[in-house]
């Protein structure tokens, strides 16, 4: 059987947990796999294709990122000769990014990262919500298959698209343990939260929480990685903006902060928890959506809207840093990418047979 | 005086005993209240009826652990909307154990129906337990005064979530006699056990029970309603039943049995007591103070006396039966809501 994955509408450096899914999955499945591959992958980014044979996809001449680039990504797929061949090869075509491109009349499996743009419309742009309400909703619902990322995103889908229960596999993130592993750094005295600055991420209540932890512990300082920091404009007393940092910085970040705090208020899976814990890091999460579930019992877990919650379980977390640590380790051990392509594999065979 | 209810967070069909009360109180006030009520509705509950409403579409309640928290953290992002239309009530009333939308206001009160997981934390999965935990914990710090259902669970509340006693105060809930009253219908040989299949409602060591008493009463059938599960030979498990199929059951069987581990107050010891069914019941939690000496009672971890509280009771029914009758007529839903009365107006002074 041949399954073609579309990378298409990868914008490389969103860095967002599902550019780190769709690379790690492809680079992951030629260790597990069965199956014949081809990987549709725009031409800035043809590494995403890993190690499995790449059909490459000429970059549109508008839009680096967001609707207009994926209408024009269709249109050079569309006009591609190489996608039109391969696609007349392929069994089963997998939209690992959710946006159904290129066209296909096999059967298709659609991954869906999370349904936040109907959960918390309010947090999304006219135009982004209204595109995620066509190019999400449309293509998982004419799937033959729906691989979502926690039990906490296949009850929103099945409630709020109304999808065949029968259809919907969970299929968990796994962790690079290669990147990130404990180590013998020395703790130092400063909260990580690795994120950009969406709204849901909720930093000003974080900001909040931190400022009293501060007025107790005055040297205490809390550090901000990810892109598009510079708009949360001016930072309270000891938050440092790091801006985007090399997957190894933020793994030996991840082995020197004091606790990984983790307060967003959505999440479809949320990486950054299971890589401070592969990481030793003790780590106090949001008790919304899937963090619960992917947290275990390996986490403190606060209410997220309340302030002092958040302060309180920051400092449980680093109470219990020997005890969380253990249990990290434990349960970050249990998510690999390999499990998670071998168990893809099985989506695909099942989409295959269903249709 | 204006008193808001805020049932946001009610999606018919699947809270039990906290939509029953909901409801219940709303339709009471309607009758006896002595101010002036107005109840917030999510669409699903539209229904709710006995005192003026007002619709909160904005809300979306929902059915899952998952959908409940995505609503609430959406209504206290975009909350203000919400907000607004709780202003100009004196006092505001969640009697849904949360506190929805969240008020900054010095006369909110908030029921919290049962306190199950601090008791039984091992019945509960983590996310629902970290939810009940916090979300318990913020209601009872925001409100003023924190209403529960028993003594038993205000003493709970007091000794987890170290609230000052004067703030918590215990209301009993009632029972709708026009509903639940003895019929003349005659009473067959079964046992009956209306419960969900949760793992605190103890299922598995009554049918223990149950397997020793079948020898000694051939004939004797155990009757289960709500319950879900796979069931041993003698027990007939009839599913989900309509509220009349309910009363007809407390009105023909031999005996209620009820072998909780847990209860906030305890409603089907009650109702059946009401309709003149010999009951024998599980001596923990509230149980004992909700049913009185009108009610057999034994340990529910011990199968032998299970055994022996149900043979006391199908040996010499009457004394049980006249006692029960008596027993329920001490809670109704208007003295529930006079209660309410009180502390709304305490709230409001």
């Amino acid at each position: 059987m041949r399954v073609g994955i579309s990378l298409l509408t990868l914008a490389p450096g969103d860095l967002g947990g599902s550019e780190t899914y769709a690379r790690q999955l492809v680079r992951a499945l030629p260790a597990v796999r069965k199956l014949d591959y081809t990987v549709f992958v725009p031409a800035r980014a043809k590494d995403a294709a890993g190690g499995l044979p790449a059909t490459e996809v000429a970059e549109p001449p508008v839009g680096r990122r967001g609707p207009a680039r994926v209408l024009g990504m269709a249109l050079s797929a569309f006009r591609s000769r190489a996608v039109r061949s391969e696609l007349e090869t392929v069994d089963v075509v997998h939209y690992a990014l959710t946006v159904p491109v290129p066209a296909t009349k096999a059967p298709t499996v659609v991954t869906l990262h999370d349904v936040q743009h109907r959960d918390l419309p309010e947090f999304f742009g006219r135009a982004r919500r209204s595109f995620r309400r066509i190019a999400y909703d449309r293509a998982t619902q004419s799937a033959s298959a729906v691989i979502v990322t926690s039990e906490f995103v296949r009850g929103r889908a099945l409630e709020l698209l109304e999808l065949d229960p029968a259809i919907v596999h969970v299929i968990p993130h796994g962790i690079n343990h290669t990147l990130f592993r404990p180590g013998d750094e020395e703790r130092e005295p400063f909260i990580l939260y690795p994120a950009r600055p969406w709204p849901h991420k909720n930093h000003a209540r974080l900001f909040e929480a931190f400022a009293s932890l501060r007025k107790k512990q005055p040297k205490l300082r809390l550090v901000l990685t990810g892109g598009g920091l510079e708009r949360l404009g001016s930072l309270p007393d000891g938050v440092e903006r790091w801006g985007v940092v090399p997957a190894a910085e933020l793994a030996s970040l991840y082995r020197r902060a004091a606790v990984t705090v983790f307060p967003s208020l959505y999440e479809g899976f949320g990486l950054p928890p299971l890589e401070a814990m592969a990481s030793g890091c003790p780590v106090a999460a949001a008790e919304t959506a899937a963090i619960p579930e992917v947290c275990g019992d390996a986490a403190v877990l606060f209410d997220p809207l309340d302030p002092e919650s958040i302060a309180a379980g920051i400092v449980d977390a680093d109470s219990r840093s020997e005890e969380l640590r253990e249990k990290g380790l434990a349960r970050a051990a249990a998510f690999t990418w390999n499990e998670t392509a071998r168990r893809h594999e099985d989506a695909y065979l099942a989409a295959a047979e269903n249709s | 005086m204006r008193v808001g209810l805020s049932l946001l967070t009610l999606v018919p069909g699947i809270s039990g005993g906290s939509e029953t009360y909901a409801r219940e109180l709303v339709r009471a006030l309607g009758r006896v209240g002595r101010f002036e009520y107005r109840a917030f509705l999510p669409s699903v509950a539209a229904d709710v009826d006995g005192l003026p409403v007002e619709l909160v579409p904005e809300y979306r309640a929902s059915r899952s652990t998952g959908g409940r928290i995505v609503a609430m953290t959406r209504a206290s992002i975009s909350g203000r909307s919400i907000n607004r239309r709780f202003e100009g009530q004196d006092v505001l009333h969640f009697p849904l154990s949360v506190m929805v939308p969240r008020v900054e206001s010095r006369s909110a009160t908030t029921t919290i129906l049962d306190v199950q997981h601090e008791l039984l934390p091992q019945f509960f999965s983590r996310a629902e337990l970290a939810y009940r935990r916090n979300a318990y914990g913020w209601s009872a710090r925001r409100s003023r005064l924190v209403l529960t259902i028993s003594r038993h669970a205000a003493e709970t509340l007091v000794e987890r979530l170290g609230l000052a006693e004067d703030r918590v105060r215990p209301i009993h809930l009632g029972i709708d006699h026009d509903v639940f009253w003895p019929g003349d219908e005659t009473r067959g040989e079964f046992l009956l056990y209306p419960a969900r299949s949760w793992p605190h409602k103890n299922h598995a060591r009554l049918f223990e029970a149950f397997a020793e008493l079948r020898p000694r009463h051939p004939g004797l059938e155990l009757v289960l309603t709500a319950y879900d599960g796979p069931v041993p030979d003698g027990v007939r498990s009839l599913g989900h039943v309509s509220r009349e199929d309910l009363v007809r059951l407390y009105r023909t069987a031999a005996a209620l049995v009820f072998p909780s581990l847990y209860e906030g107050f305890g409603q089907p010891p009650l109702e059946a007591m009401a309709c003149g069914c010999p009951v024998a019941c599980s001596n923990v939690a509230s149980l004992p103070e909700v049913v009185g000496d009108a009610a057999r009672l034994f340990d529910p971890s011990s199968t032998e006396e299970i055994v022996a509280a149900v043979e006391d009771v199908l040996s010499d029914p009457d004394p049980w039966r006249r006692r029960g009758f008596d027993r329920a007529a001490g809670f109704t839903w208007e003295k529930t809501a006079h209660a309410h009365d009180a502390v709304y107006e305490e709230l409001a002074s």
